[in-house]
């Protein structure tokens, strides 16, 4: 999509949920913010969040291979201004094994404008400070619990059994990580967000019938179910 | 009562692998940047990324959200079936936008939208006249002008269903 997707959400008072949208030249926050009062100032349900996206296209190599396996690097995160750990940062690469990968280290952190979910700084790793790991080699120890690389071979194939591997990987580490590397195994397991997926056929279906279709709706939905699916 | 930012942006990367499977990572760049900034980032990372897989990277949407802190609570009644359906136009093209569970006070008795509702006035402001250029149809070309204003119903879907469905 060549323009950004705004979407203002709301809660009727049977807690129901729907949204609308508008089309944006840019993500300028003053227009944003003034499209949600108007919106207030007409509708009677509630306004509970707003979003806005854009996709954008990269044209990288073409794929070969695919027997790397996903290498996962997790980074530390910690309070901006200091104080203890308080995230930490998974990112899963596919297709990708730790020689690779290891290249990478580092490069999603503060430092280079990255932060956590939660906006807390991702530290920049000292260079030998915990050497990241593989589940092909050894499991973390103490010395280099924060810093960590795993490998699942054979890509999607295997996703059980090695999801079992991770989740006893994640019992070897602190808190903080252990919970990361267990919300992405969560996520491994429910892959595509089928609920948004049915959510949006089911609108869909119901323009169609009602016979109210409107063309820039329908475009919209549709990409959003070819993005959710993961296609160019 | 305001809408507070997600303390990031989230930069969806897609991946496709030589068997067609696809798959996706995240990561996120903290707020406060200049939308310049958010997306060179974005490429930058991109590219690192492509250089470490073996796959493709198809693209990466950049999101960013509000959450409002304190919801006025809805409206008795109010139910999101019940749209303000606006038509506007962008070089003769046309484009909707809906308002959920339109407040009734907005609605005329033939069933057109009160168009000259300080409420509706206002809507008409941000879109036409007060942000020119910003709000655009999916082509990118510029709203300049509104084609109707009408109650219009949907469907109540499964996932529309009260949660109470007996008395």
């Amino acid at each position: 999509m060549s323009q950004w997707r705004l979407r203002v959400w709301f809660q009727d008072a049977s807690g129901t949920r729907s949204y609308t949208g508008a089309w944006l030249r840019s993500p300028n926050e003053a227009a944003i913010f003034a499209f949600v009062e108007a919106l207030r100032g007409l509708s009677d349900a509630q306004i509970t969040h707003v979003d806005i996206s854009r996709r954008y296209p990269y044209t990288s190599q073409i794929p070969s291979g695919r027997d790397r396996g996903i290498a996962v690097l997790v980074h530390r995160a910690v309070d901006p201004f200091g104080g203890p750990e308080l995230d930490a940062f998974p990112m899963w690469v596919p297709e990708a094994d730790v020689g690779y990968a290891r290249d990478l280290w580092g490069y999603t952190t503060t430092p280079y404008g990255f932060v956590a979910r939660s906006g807390f700084n991702i530290a920049n790793p000292t260079i030998e400070d915990g050497e990241p790991v593989s589940l092909d080699n050894e499991y973390p120890d103490d010395s280099d619990d924060y810093y960590l690389i795993a490998i699942r071979r054979n890509f999607w194939h295997k996703l059980l059994r090695d999801a079992r591997a991770y989740n006893t990987l994640s019992f070897t580490l602190p808190d903080a990580q252990a919970r990361r590397v267990r919300l992405d195994i969560r996520d491994l397991f429910l892959g595509v967000p089928m609920q948004e997926i049915l959510q949006r056929l089911d609108t869909i279906i119901q323009l169609l019938q009602d016979g109210s279709a409107n063309v820039d709706e329908i475009e919209y939905l549709l990409m959003q179910l070819i993005e959710a699916l993961g296609a160019p | 009562m305001a809408l507070v930012p997600d303390p990031v942006y989230t930069v969806t990367y897609t991946f496709l692998d030589e068997t067609g499977s696809k798959a996706t990572t995240q990561a996120y760049i903290r707020q406060g940047l200049i939308i310049q900034d958010v997306i060179a980032r974005a490429t930058a990372l991109a590219a690192a990324l492509g250089a470490v897989s073996n796959a493709q990277i198809t693209g990466y949407t950049i999101s960013r959200s509000w959450t409002e802190d304190a919801p006025a609570g809805a409206g008795a009644g109010s139910r999101v079936e019940r749209k303000g359906r606006t038509i506007w136009l962008a070089d003769n093209y046309k484009t909707r936008i809906d308002i959920p569970s339109v407040a009734p006070a907005q609605i005329l008795s033939d069933g057109a939208l009160n168009r000259n509702s300080v409420q509706f006035l206002a809507l008409r402001a941000v879109l036409l006249t007060d942000f020119i250029g910003d709000f655009t149809d999916s082509r990118g070309v510029s709203l300049d002008a509104l084609a109707a204003a009408y109650e219009s119903y949907v469907r109540t879907t499964p996932k529309r269903q009260p949660t109470r469905k007996l008395a």
